[in-house]
């Protein structure tokens, strides 16, 4: 569903990402982990077509992003880490305008709206103009007009980050229910316990490579560690799989 | 302080770098490296131009009707400039990102504002460039050692003056604001300054003889007397209860607009959410029947999305007032007569000074618009992420800019009509040349790319949308003054066709900006 092939970034001299091979089946949810500065961003900048790789090459639902970013655009749904709000507009107002860009028919619009809206505890301040918006309600909004299209992939960049302990759960439910209804995920998180509770396969990504890739069970199949114990025995500097060399 | 200093030159070094680096940026570079001499040569052609028709005109109708037209150009120019400059710059002294940050340093508040007191002085003298110019160039005979001290002691001193304005403002109001707040500050300092225009004009009109004024000074220095000719646009010759009652009317307006405005910011703050939004759609319950929705779907978004920024804006709104009734008022007052009054204009001074005012006047609240209009970087890379296309979003935001400005053109002109100010020919004849002039000022401010607003985040403030006013406007003033210069009868052709190549050479950047921008938009 998701394909990142042979995909190489540099910032002038800086590689950040360094031949990123990686496919994400549909239905999956997965995660992608590194430290800061690992180049986890910009993999979901070029995926989600707002940054130009320098080669290689992300097919999203078998559209090449570059070729069509129009049609990779209308399957996915993004969160960014740090995501945009018109404040002068209400939350409704904000889901609707996403909604209509998306070209989403007006009745059903409002209905999904509704459901998102009880979804995430935010019925009370719908009609509330975002600026009044605490930071976990507005990542929340987030995360609402990220789904709100029911996209076929779901972009998150450190979805739980700013969410209190009661919406971070409601925010993994749905993570899990939208994959069970067949929606693929591809998040990044530096909360291990996040992606313990809902990654099917994780990545982990250091200083642009990625040193490991498979499922939890496999990753902790060499000595009995926890996710955090490889991710810090691979993202060490100088081991095995982080070297470069 | 220092570090302050040095972060500031460190943005600057910064800009030059990404300028140097970024091949996108080469195109707009040697557009710019191509136009400014043209755009000079034609300044110092207009201005040249000008000089000998200026010669030409006193030997014919007398110095009557220099003092007319002077007046008229420099009051006008003068008084919208200030205003405008002051209340910009004002807004930019809060940039609200930036100040969170350095809220948390220990930097003292007076230091910080004398940081952004260096803005403030270029800012205003941009802004008074123009008028400086325009006066320099009818009073002064270029190259002359007047002309030098003209611009030492009339530029150099009022700039520095109305920045020592802005700065002690700036501090007096005090502290640490948001630029939330600092733009309802300027909203007010605006009504202030516009307060005080209504009373300087009743107080020139009824109490003082302005002529005499400038009589009196023409003896002193020659920089002195941009002041007396400041004022003068409060003197209507004959008779001036009308334009009383329209300056009243504009003050009371305005007072209105920025009393929504305050209430606006008042109830954002306090968590009531906005008059604007929240009352009326939660009155109507979260099934209400969406707005436009004749409107595709992503036009409608847009449109839905910036009508009540532009409707929240009291600048942009109080601006668009002030400019439609000022302009009425300059042309009215070209006439040199009572508003009403059935004798026609002369044909020439009436076009020489009518249409340069009315393509500056609708391009400077096109721009305003616009400024309200546009994207910030933050949203610009939102919308980037959604499934529209950057043209779908430039022609929406041009609709939504542009109907306004055209509807309130063509309401001025049929007022001038309707009042006899104007024939219902030469009304048409400015009406048809300000919709296209601000059909391409509009597609330019938007093709610019200005992705920030003085109203939110790091904004630049209105100074480069005055300059680009000012840059369009300078060759339809040369083009229409050679015409005029050319012809002793009515030269409607000639002038049609210099305003068409005008308007065509415009154009030509358009394709030049538009690939910039979509660089920008698509995969960069």
């Amino acid at each position: 569903m998701l394909h990142y092939q042979g995909v190489h970034h540099r910032y002038g001299d800086l590689v950040a990402l360094h031949d990123l091979n990686l496919e994400v089946a549909p239905g999956e949810i997965f995660g992608l982990l590194g430290p800061n500065g690992a180049g986890k961003t910009t993999a979901i900048k070029i995926a989600a077509t707002l940054l130009r790789p320098t080669s290689g090459r992300v097919l999203l639902d078998g559209i090449d992003v570059l070729a069509d970013p129009l049609g990779a655009k209308r399957r996915l749904g993004l969160t960014p880490d740090t995501p945009f709000f018109y404040g002068g507009l209400t939350g409704r107002q904000f889901l609707r305008f996403v909604g209509n860009i998306r070209e989403m028919p007006s009745a059903p619009l409002e209905t999904r709206i509704a459901e998102l809206m009880a979804f995430f505890h935010l019925d009370d301040a719908a009609d509330s103009a975002i600026l009044t918006y605490s930071m976990g309600m507005k990542r929340k909004l987030g995360l609402a007009s990220a789904v709100l299209h029911r996209p076929k992939v779901l972009i998150l960049d450190e979805p739980t980050s700013g969410l209190d302990p009661h919406a971070s759960r409601d925010a993994r439910a749905l993570l899990v229910s939208l994959r069970d209804a067949g929606t693929t995920v591809f998040l990044t998180t530096h909360v291990l316990q996040i992606a313990q509770a809902v990654c099917d396969r994780v990545g982990i990504l250091d200083r642009g490579r990625l040193v490991a890739v498979g499922s939890l069970a496999e990753l902790r199949a060499r000595e009995q560690e926890d996710l955090e114990d490889v991710f810090v025995r691979v993202t060490r500097p100088g081991s095995e799989e982080s070297d470069p060399a | 302080m220092n570090a302050l200093a040095h972060h500031q030159i460190a943005r600057w070094r910064s800009l030059a770098g990404e300028l140097r680096a970024g091949r996108t940026q080469w195109d707009a570079l040697l557009g710019t490296v191509l136009s400014v001499p043209v755009m000079l040569l034609v300044g110092y052609w207009a201005l040249g131009d000008w000089l000998r028709l200026s010669t030409a005109l006193v030997d014919r109708a007398g110095l009557d009707i220099m003092v007319v037209i002077s007046r008229v150009l420099v009051g006008v120019l003068f008084l919208a400039a200030v205003p405008m400059l002051l209340a910009a710059t004002y807004r930019t002294i809060y940039p609200e990102g930036e100040l969170a940050l350095l809220r948390s340093l220990p930097i003292g508040r007076v230091q910080l504002f004398v940081l952004r007191f260096v803005p403030c002085g270029p800012m205003v003298a941009m802004a008074l460039l123009p008028a400086f110019l325009m006066a320099g160039a009818t009073y002064v005979r270029v190259g002359s050692a007047q002309a030098v001290v003209w611009l030492a002691l009339g530029w150099l001193l009022l700039s520095t003056f109305g920045g020592a304005v802005v700065f002690a403002l700036a501090v007096a109001c005090g502290g640490l604001r948001s630029a939330r707040t600092g733009r309802v500050l300027g909203d007010a300092l605006l009504t202030v300054g516009l307060l005080a225009m209504v009373a300087l004009f009743a107080w020139t009109r009824y109490f003082v003889q302005t002529e005499v004024l400038v009589r009196g000074l023409s003896d002193l220095a020659p920089g002195l007397r941009i002041i007396p000719q400041a004022l003068s646009i409060f003197v209507v010759p004959q008779g001036g209860h009308e334009s009383l009652r329209l300056l009243a009317g504009l003050g009371v307006s305005l007072l209105v607009l920025c009393g929504a405005a305050r209430f606006d910011d008042f109830a954002l703050q306090r968590a009531w959410g906005s008059p604007w939004t929240s009352r009326r759609t939660a009155s109507r319950g979260p099934t209400r029947r969406p707005r436009f929705e004749w409107l595709p779907p992503q036009t409608r978004a847009l449109v839905v999305k910036d009508l009540p920024e532009i409707r929240r804006s009291a600048l942009a709104l109080a601006i668009l007032l002030l400019f439609t009734l000022m302009g009425y008022l300059g042309l009215a007052q070209v006439t040199g007569r009572t508003l009403g009054a059935p004798t026609p204009p002369p044909w020439k001074a009436l076009m020489w000074t009518a249409l340069p005012h009315v393509f500056f006047l609708w391009i400077v609240p096109a721009a305003t618009l616009l400024d309200v209009s546009l994207e910030e970087r933050q949203s610009f890379q939102f919308l980037r992420g959604l499934p529209i296309s950057l043209s779908r979003v430039l022609w929406v935001k041009f609709w939504v800019s542009w109907i306004p400005i055209v509807v309130c053109g063509l309401l001025l002109s049929l007022g001038l009509a309707w009042a006899g100010t104007t024939g219902a020919g030469t009304a048409a004849a400015l009406a048809a040349g300000f919709v296209p002039a601000s059909a391409v000022g509009t597609m330019w401010a938007l093709l610019a790319g200005r992705l920030t607003t003085p109203t939110r985040g790091s904004g630049t403030g209105a100074a480069p949308f005055l300059l680009y006013s000012v840059a369009l406007w300078l060759p339809v003033y040369g083009v229409v003054s050679y015409a005029s210069l050319q012809a002793g009868r009515r030269a409607s052709a000639e002038v049609g066709m210099a305003a068409a190549l005008v308007f065509l050479l415009w154009q030509l950047p358009l394709p030049i900006m538009w690939r910039r921008l979509l660089r920008r938009w698509e995969l960069s």
